[in-house]
């Protein structure tokens, strides 16, 4: 080669034909943009002419707009494929290939002669991290956080998006658990969905990964309470993960690799003359032919065979006036144990536990912008859900499937006030198999062995139909939002409503004080409202949040929100000894949450986010209040990632929380039906009277891309779990319960995940 | 990733144990309740207003030496508790037999069993549960309390009849006062006549046994040597039906 570059490892040069004759007389092209569409490889005007193709190195997408400067200073401009055909002089030089974001390449004319093209490869640049990553601008409501795709891959525990709420404020969380509570809701009472649909299940149970591939998300929006009509039947928070909206201008693969769990491929292509996306994806764990040689080389008298697994398939079509999504779903998870117990009856000694769970969903959203003002979403899903359970002795067959129509209407009004309309339609078809006993959640130490067993074989159809109807308001620097949940549940037999109010109130440029009141309503549980299982005549469980917040602004990349909080949830579902089910706990939570947040530029991101809250019970009217089930007094996170150069990241996260409650043990008995040991606690000991140790965690990483000219490696390597020492995850006592250890988290771990885009 | 440590953490949990000493099941290093021997593996209540009552003996093992005493006791913070009744103990019965590495207790107790009126026939095999609870106590060794239910049918139960048979259980390896060396494959033979299945339980005076309810496993020295006293119990899964056998070996 005789050209040189500054990076000449970073550009190669495909010789495509023979070489041409140069033209002295050849005058460089100016930047009209007509000119930049002429077929590659062409001859301009019978001059010779090379075409360059100026792409980014690590994926092979075309630059566009990137500017090539030429020795006498003429600028011109590379097209929307990132070529530009260029007539070369006779004269030797140099061109500088320049385009934000990008390392300049400067080639030798020279080297040009002879080719009729030449790829060129741009490595990205050291980011000047002058630049705020602006997000998705939603509606304000008081205690909504979103975060991007792109933080949430490098922080979130697993690298999964929709675990990033676990280091968000109001938030508490255990290790190896995806589960979240919000403001003192139990993890059920929160709501998850993917753009407009409720799914039954988000995480893989087995994985503690979630069923949503991050390529086909475009950002988690998060809402600790205080949320909007559009979303009910939870008293906790939501977590809403957004598809994409965006169309790749090249196709991209990518997989993962990640021994001995499992394996992902992904695929994204432009359709229909690059004006449409089709992303598909497909992962599979292989966990279960690795754990069983683990368990057999270490002599485990255990059978352990778990699987999970999904697949998706995006499609997204925008339009001049909004953009048609279909989204397709199908994910499963399972496990088959079969361990030493002394519940087995079998002459092996063995107990056994499985259970599977799968589900499909297919959903459409076609979002449009009519007349009048109106914008129109509409978001029809199917969905099934099977899940068995084999336990011992105990069986649970549940298979749901029905339709959930979704409809959202927006308009805009004078100034910037908005009227909000929207209706969610939903009916099924569940057929239940059950022979279990009743459990009975409110004894700590509750054995179903020793509950009589219930059996019910049915088949249940249900419906609901809500609706919402909410405006935007402003007066002045006051911005209010009233709203109106009316809603049906067959599960309840009633219908009500809930009133809700968000307002923000702009104190100054950088200053907005804000807040929220509002009843959220939740149908029990199906179990609790069976005929069986249950009592059909429960209640909704009802909460009231009511939120004060400050958030300010300190600069475009500094912001941080001060929020106070207090929630009652009435009517909690407790065990009873006539009614099985009764409607009487309640649950008072209350705190404060910081959160400071150095806003996503090219180089750095990351924050602050501390909770102290206090959760208080009570079982039934007039009994004393005690510890919540979920009472972490104080949570602290913190989050960062770092560009250290364009290819090299570093970043981690800690985490500390007051340990989780849990109820003492008083004394044993030996249940002689059962030849086991059962635990007690005392007479007048409340639940959850004890406390494990404060816990923390620091997991660290860093991430390097090994860039080839259209395809990347990314090597991830960090420590997960390091601590001081190791941490209690949970307490374990000795067969008779006479001796009580904490039960210790694994030591750090070291990982390693390789990841491929081609 | 956090998802790769899973076999790690499973790993973590198979080789943790407790701070201390490791505690197990099978061993008889303090007063250990057997189980619980009823006259009757299901019971009939009665149709008119009175109680019936049905004779429980209740077994126990323990380190040589000992002294037991039992009385009864209220399990008042059982959730899952039927209809309470009367439990008698007869101290007079209290026995204990003597074994080559432990000794094995029991004392009879009559229960009274309340009229059918008076019960509560719930669950798929539509029966009533009539609890009981007895405390033993070592002078030396701590205290045991043992509790359980009593199964009955309504009257004219189908259960009545296929349910009626008491388990047998015996040791089939090793045999009585055998001379082992390193592990000792064990084999119970458990039956039943009954339509249920068996739940069987080992107990050991030394020595581990890798699966304490399976019938067939193997029983590790460590580092014991001389004489052994092993213990097979068996109960049904839906009655709760007793029987036990022991056999001495030597370790060598």
């Amino acid at each position: 080669m005789a050209w040189t570059s500054r990076r000449r490892h970073c550009l190669a040069i495909a010789l495509l034909g023979a070489a041409c004759t140069l033209n002295p007389t050849l005058q460089a092209q100016t930047p009209a943009p007509a000119a930049l569409t002429t077929a590659p490889a062409a001859v301009v005007s019978g001059v010779n002419a090379v075409t360059l193709k100026v792409r980014v190195k690590g994926s092979g997408a075309p630059i566009a707009n990137a500017e090539v400067t030429t020795p006498n200073r003429n600028k011109q401009f590379t097209n929307k494929q990132g070529e530009l055909i260029w007539a070369i002089p006779n004269e030797d030089g140099q061109i500088k290939i320049y385009r934000a974001g990008q390392e300049t390449e400067i080639l030798e004319i020279s080297a040009l002669r002879g080719k009729k093209q030449v790829d060129i490869f741009m490595l990205p640049a050291i980011a000047a991290d002058n630049e705020v990553i602006v997000r998705g601008e939603r509606r304000p409501e008081a205690s909504r956080k979103t975060i991007t795709i792109a933080e949430a891959v490098k922080v979130a525990p697993g690298g999964d998006p929709a675990q990033v709420p676990k280091l968000l404020p109001g938030v508490q969380s255990r290790s190896f658990s995806p589960d979240i509570v919000v403001r003192g809701s139990a993890p059920e009472d929160s709501l998850y969905r993917v753009d407009n649909y409720d799914m039954p299940f988000i995480f893989h149970r087995i994985g503690n990964l979630s069923v949503v591939p991050p390529q086909m998300l475009a950002d988690v929006e998060f809402s600790t309470g205080g949320f909007g009509g559009q979303y009910g039947n939870v008293t906790g928070g939501v977590v809403v993960l957004h598809t994409r909206s965006d169309v790749p201008e090249t196709p991209k693969f990518e997989f993962k690799v990640n021994i001995p769990f499992y394996s992902a491929l992904y695929y994204e292509t432009p359709v229909n003359h690059g004006k449409d996306l089709l992303a598909a994806s497909v992962r599979r764990s292989y966990l279960e032919a690795f754990l069983p040689l683990i368990l057999k080389k270490n002599d485990a008298d255990l059978t352990v065979v778990p699987f999970f697994g999904d697949e998706h398939l995006f499609y997204f079509h925008p339009t001049d006036d909004g953009h048609l999504k279909i989204l397709a779903t199908h994910a499963y998870d399972g496990l088959h144990l079969l361990f030493p117990s002394d519940a087995a009856t079998s002459p092996s000694g063995k107990a056994k536990f499985d259970f599977k769970t799968s589900f499909e969903l297919i959903g459409v959203e076609w979002k449009k912008s009519l007349d009048n003002n109106w914008t129109m979403i509409l978001a029809p899903n199917l969905f099934n859900n099977d899940n068995s359970i084999d336990v011992i002795d105990n069986t649970i067959n549940i298979k749901v499937r029905g339709v959930v129509a979704h409809a959202d209407f927006t308009r805009k009004l004078d100034g910037k006030n908005r009227l909000y309309l929207g209706g969610e339609l939903g009916s099924g078809l569940a057929d239940i198999y059950v022979v279990a006993p009743v459990v009975n959640n409110d004894d700590p130490f509750f054995d179903p062995a020793s509950a009589p067993k219930l059996t019910v074989s049915e088949r249940v159809i249900y419906s609901s139909a809500t609706g919402w109807v909410a405006t935007d308001r402003y007066i002045g620097d006051l911005m209010f939002t009233p709203g109106l949940r009316p809603f049906y549940y067959s599960q309840v037999k009633k219908s009500g409503y809930d009133p809700r109010l968000n307002w923000r109130y702009q104190l100054s440029k950088d200053n907005a004080l804000k807040g929220a009141i509002g009843q959220y309503s939740q149908t029990p549980q199906f179990q609790d409202v069976d005929k069986v299982f249950g009592n059909p005549n429960l209640k909704y469980i009802r909460s009231t949040h009511y939120i004060l917040g400050l958030e300010t602004a300190w600069t475009d990349r500094w912001l941080s929100d001060v929020q106070v909080f207090y929630k009652e949830i009435n009517g909690l579902v407790r065990s009873d000894p006539v009614t099985v089910k009764n409607n009487d706990g309640r649950l008072i939570s209350s705190g404060l949450e910081f959160f400071i947040r150095r806003n996503v530029t090219e180089r750095l991101f990351g924050w602050v986010a501390y909770t102290y809250s206090r959760n208080r019970e009570r079982d039934k009217p007039g009994s004393r209040y005690r510890n919540g089930q979920y009472d972490q007094t104080n949570v602290l996170n913190l989050v960062g990632n770092y560009k250290i150069t364009p290819i090299w990241d570093l970043g981690g996260r800690f985490v500390y929380h007051t340990g989780d409650t849990y109820t003492g043990v008083d004394h044993s008995v030996y249940d002689a039906n059962l030849d086991k040991y059962q635990a007690r606690s005392g007479l007048n000991t409340q639940p959850y009277n004890k406390r494990l140790p404060s816990y923390h965690e620091l997991d660290i990483y860093a991430e390097r891309d090994i860039l080839y000219d259209t395809s990347k490696l990314t090597w991830r390597m960090g420590i997960e779990y390091l601590a001081l020492q190791r941490q209690a995850q949970g307490v374990q006592y000795n067969y008779d319960y006479t001796k009580t250890t904490y039960f210790r988290g694994i030591p750090p771990i070291p990982y390693i995940e390789l990841r491929g885009t081609i | 990733m956090k998802t790769a440590l899973l076999p790690a953490f499973c790993l973590a949990l198979l080789t943790c144990s407790c701070d201390g000493e490791k505690e197990r099941y099978e061993d008889v290093v303090k007063l250990r309740a057997l189980g619980v021997l009823s006259d009757k593996a299901v019971v009939e209540p009665s149709t008119a207003a009175t109680s019936q009552s049905i004779s429980l003996t209740f077994y126990a093992a323990h380190p040589h030496g000992e002294v037991i005493t039992a009385e009864a006791y209220q399990d008042s913070s059982r959730s899952s508790a039927g209809v309470p009744a009367t439990l008698i103990i007869d101290p007079n019965s209290a026995a204990t037999e003597a074994h080559a590495s432990l000794d094995i207790y029991h004392v009879k107790a009559t229960l009274s069993i309340p009229p059918a009126e008076a019960l509560k026939f719930q669950g798929i095999n539509k029966n009533a549960t009539v609890p009981y609870a007895v405390k033993l106590t070592s002078r030396a060794n701590g205290t045991q309390i043992i509790v359980g239910n009593i199964v009955v049918f309504a009257p004219g139960s189908p259960q009545l009849a296929t349910l009626a048979f008491m388990p047998t259980v015996k040791i089939t390896a090793p045999t009585k006062a055998a001379a082992v060396t390193g592990n000792q494959d064990l084999s119970a033979s458990a039956t039943t006549t009954g339509d249920e299945s068996l739940r069987l339980g080992w107990f050991t005076s030394d020595g581990e046994i890798k699966n304490r309810n399976a019938a067939v496993t193997t029983w590790d020295p460590k580092k014991t040597t001389g004489e052994v006293t092993l213990i097979a119990t068996v109960r049904g899964a839906k009655t709760g039906a007793f029987a036990l056998d022991v056999v001495d070996f030597t370790a060598n």
